[in-house]
């Protein structure tokens, strides 16, 4: 058994600045240059009806302007939208790409404040998100209810019936075929990105912002 | 003595000598032992509930139409989905959004016995229509390790309790984990448990399917509905308060919504209206996704989605209610996790839906027991 930390988005007002609780920025298409890129970004990330991450993937853009939102406090992790995207600083950048991150992807990005000032550096992070025969459902403990109330476990054995009682909590994630190495997992289940225990601590070592972290049980099989 | 059907056991002492004799009962007891089923009832043809019928030994709250059985925090109504109903008289309390029927305030087109409607909306003939219409069930049956929970569902009594009705029940010996149909007779109840055991297989159906986009799409009246907002604001200033109404009271008449307009009408009355306006403010039309949310995923341009549809509006008390970042976030988390798996799909949000609506009872119910708010429960969950 290992321990990950999942990465969670925060949403309290004192550490993102914004008051409902959503993105910090926004894609701000006057501000792009190429507007090709914009298009790819909508096409490609910003559809409702249609996302794959093969394309994502293979996606050729650059976010020339993300523009920050009135009160926003520039984080390490930025939450933007359309959808919910992260950017993470220059600083986060460096020391990411000294790990195993599995498939993902880096797109420049350009931060626009609200006095109009541009802030470079940062990049859209992108983490491809694992199959799912990757996920042993049945080494996988789920569980279901709130604090007050106390918590059940729910047994889920495969993807179908996960996807049949899909709002559920991971307790513990249990993953096949995974080297032991991975720094950074990701996976179709209501989990975050959960990252390895040496990554989390050079993280907290730099005092990252925009992130908090939950520690979660993974064993990689 | 076994008891092997449901009906009525007399017991009873009478002394039948044939000569007056004085005779002592000692000691005797009589122990019901319950059957394996905790909750049931039989209920009349338009959902109310048999006195005496009942077997209420565990909390079991799915009742006549499948539906969470579920108490309106202002008028203790019983709220479906989309509207209330009122078991006595087998009538709904507002119009069917759908129009479905000549009336539109009729339950189950006055033929309970011919059709079932889960959320206050179309009303099909089996159970196969209406999850072909889109329809969905909250199928969370109450199960313990050595008691297996009844339930009705869908105008059938599923646990055998009622005579001449389908029995359905939970096979113990799968731990809770599957259904065993016990008396198969009906063929649609075969159609929902195999949806239910893999839901890429649609229900079997020889009816055509109905548009539901366009249905749902038909709910949403945002126009009327803003001008009613905007009036009903505009109607807290003293001065504008008796226009305001008329205009509201209108803006509601064409929206459907009857209670509003009804409450409008009473805030043209000078003083009490404007107080009547600020009560209002006490009771908020909470977005189940919330707006901002809604814009960010784009979920608009998805076909039959409607942001301010009944399927998106609950009422919540202030400050109950209250500025919720929290709630907001994990809308945003679980719209994301859809998007991700590659199910952000209108049937998929329609359940996110009545997870959300779920979860807000629940964090009412934790509030007036002295817990949070809205907020301070989605930030644990």
């Amino acid at each position: 058994m290992l321990d990950y930390y999942e990465l969670i988005e925060p949403s309290e007002p004192e550490l993102i600045g914004v008051k409902d609780g959503l993105n910090q920025a926004t894609v701000f298409e006057k501000g792009f240059k190429n507007k090709q890129f914009y298009k790819e970004f909508i096409r490609v990330f910003a559809d409702p009806n249609h996302f794959s991450s093969e394309e994502a993937m293979k996606a050729e853009l650059e976010l020339e302007s993300v523009k920050l939102r009135k009160a926003a406090i520039l984080t390490d992790f930025l939450s933007f939208a359309p959808m919910s995207y992260c950017l993470v600083s220059n600083k986060v950048y460096s020391i990411l790409t000294k790990y195993n991150l599995g498939n993902h992807r880096f797109f420049k990005a350009q931060i626009e404040d609200v006095k109009g000032n541009f802030i470079n550096g940062y990049r859209f992070f992108y983490k491809e998100p694992l199959d799912w025969d990757i996920i042993n459902f049945s080494r996988c403990d789920f569980i279901k209810g709130n604090k007050y109330d106390g918590y059940k476990n729910v047994p889920i054995n495969s993807k179908d019936e996960f996807l049949k009682d899909r709002y559920v909590k991971v307790k513990k994630l249990s993953l096949k075929n995974i080297a032991d190495k991975a720094d950074m997992l990701k996976v179709k289940l209501p989990i975050g990105i959960a990252i390895s225990e040496r990554l989390y601590e050079e993280l907290n070592s730099i005092n990252v912002t925009g992130v908090k972290f939950n520690k979660v049980e993974v064993e990689l099989t | 003595m076994t008891v092997t059907q449901p009906g009525h056991a007399f017991v009873f002492l009478s002394n039948e000598s044939a000569t007056q004799v004085d005779v002592y009962f000692d000691d005797l007891t009589i122990t019901h032992t319950q059957s394996p089923y905790v909750a049931g009832s039989d209920f009349y043809p338009f959902g109310l509930t048999m006195d005496g019928e009942e077997i209420t030994d565990e909390p079991y709250r799915y009742a006549y139409q499948g539906q969470f059985s579920e108490k309106d925090l202002t008028t203790g109504q019983n709220e479906f989905e989309l509207r209330m109903y009122d078991a006595r008289f087998g009538r709904w309390l507002s119009p069917d959004p759908y129009g479905q029927y000549a009336s539109p305030y009729i339950g189950m087109g006055n033929a309970p016995n011919m059709g079932t409607d889960p959320d206050g909306g179309l009303c099909c003939a089996t159970l196969a229509e209406f999850f072909a219409a889109g329809g969905e069930l909250l199928p969370e049956f109450t199960v313990s390790t050595t008691k297996v929970s009844s339930l009705v569902i869908g105008g059938m009594v599923l646990d055998g309790l009622s005579a001449g009705k389908i029995g359905l029940a939970m096979d113990k010996s799968a731990g809770g984990g599957s259904w065993n149909i016990s008396n198969a007779n009906i063929p649609q109840m075969d159609q929902m448990q195999y949806r239910r055991m893999n839901s890429d297989i649609p229900a079997q159906t020889t009816m055509p399917t109905p548009n539901t986009s366009e249905l749902t799409s038909s709910l949403s009246l945002p126009s009327a509905e803003a001008i009613q907002n905007i009036a009903g604001y505009a109607g807290m200033i003293p001065i504008l308060n008796t226009p305001a109404a008329i205009i509201e009271a209108s803006a509601a008449l064409v929206a459907g919504d009857y209670w509003g307009a009804g409450f409008a009408v009473l805030g043209a009355i000078p003083v009490v209206g404007v107080a009547t306006k600020w009560g209002k403010l006490l009771i908020q039309a909470h977005h189940v996704i919330p707006r901002a949310v809604i814009r960010n995923f784009g979920l608009k341009a998805i076909e039959g989605f409607s942001s301010n549809g009944l399927r998106n509006i609950k009422k919540i008390p202030f400050p109950f209610h209250a500025w919720h970042p929290q709630y907001n976030r994990y809308t945003t988390r679980k719209l994301n996790e859809l998007r991700e798996a590659g199910t952000l799909t209108l049937g998929e949000i329609h359940k996110l839906q009545n997870h959300l609506k779920k979860e807000i009872r629940n964090a009412w119910r934790i509030h007036k027991q002295g817990g949070g708010n809205l907020n301070d429960y989605f930030r644990n969950l």
